[in-house]
């Protein structure tokens, strides 16, 4: 639940879980979407596929990930929309020090 | 504690469903009043529906996935479905905590019964649809 919790808390995360409610994405196409390195968004994928919210298939050369949400999760993803909620760190690839220097 | 076996949590799962269920019927006349006793029970029948549907769209294939061809719509029908089927179960509940307990049981299968006919046309919906 911890990891759900987690996974829930970035807006960027959330972001990615709300386009995939249209449909299955490659990550290629996912990544474009924001404006952040891709080790980052491999990073949010990450974090997102250990939480069990998304599932990533190969399909060639690509990753398709796909939406694995219950509806509870998906209920307390709306939560935290709504709310505004985040409790992780912009980029979750950086160590803090250097986020603290990105910053200043 | 929990078995690691499917089969054997749906097992554990549905004995220890039947055993609240009948702990409800027998043991509840001697603690709660003959009212709680009704809500509780019409209460506990839709915990299969809520917890079933919840756990839907988490699942690796479903019957369902076999209606549509596209990835999108497959995942669209099950998320549907889930929504529906947990809201449907939710209301069930909901009827028979706080309606008055002679049209409790009406309202909970009037509820119960919208939620189900709303799959039923979506997965009608979605196996007509081309493609």
């Amino acid at each position: 639940m911890t990891s759900i919790f987690k996974a829930l808390a970035d807006p960027t995360r959330r972001q990615v879980l709300q386009m995939l409610q249209a449909g299955p994405m490659g990550a290629g196409a996912l990544a474009e979407a924001f404006e952040v390195s891709k080790p980052t968004m491999s990073a949010h994928f990450a974090v997102l596929v250990a939480a069990d919210l998304i599932e990533a298939e190969k399909s060639g050369r690509t990753i398709v990930y796909r939406l694995k949400m219950s509806v509870l999760e998906e209920a307390l993803m709306a939560f935290a929309q709504v709310f505004g909620l985040q409790v992780t760190p912009e980029n979750p690839t950086l160590p803090a020090r250097r986020r603290a220097k990105e910053k200043s | 504690m929990i078995p690691k076996s499917t089969l054997a949590r749906a097992l554990l799962g549905t004995a220890l469903y039947l055993l609240v269920a009948l702990a409800i019927r027998k043991l509840g006349p001697s603690c709660f009043a003959p009212d709680t006793v009704a809500r509780l029970g019409g209460m506990w029948i839709a915990v299969p529906s809520i917890v079933i549907a919840n756990a839907l769209p988490k699942k690796k294939m479903i019957p369902l996935d076999r209606l549509a061809s596209d990835l999108a719509e497959v995942q669209a029908l099950r998320r549907f479905v889930a929504w529906a089927l947990v809201l449907g179960g939710i209301g069930f509940m909901l009827a028979y905590a706080l309606a008055p307990l002679a049209v409790a049981n009406s309202m909970a299968t009037a509820l119960m019964a919208i939620a189900v006919i709303a799959t039923g046309m979506r997965i009608v919906w979605s196996a007509r649809r081309p493609g």
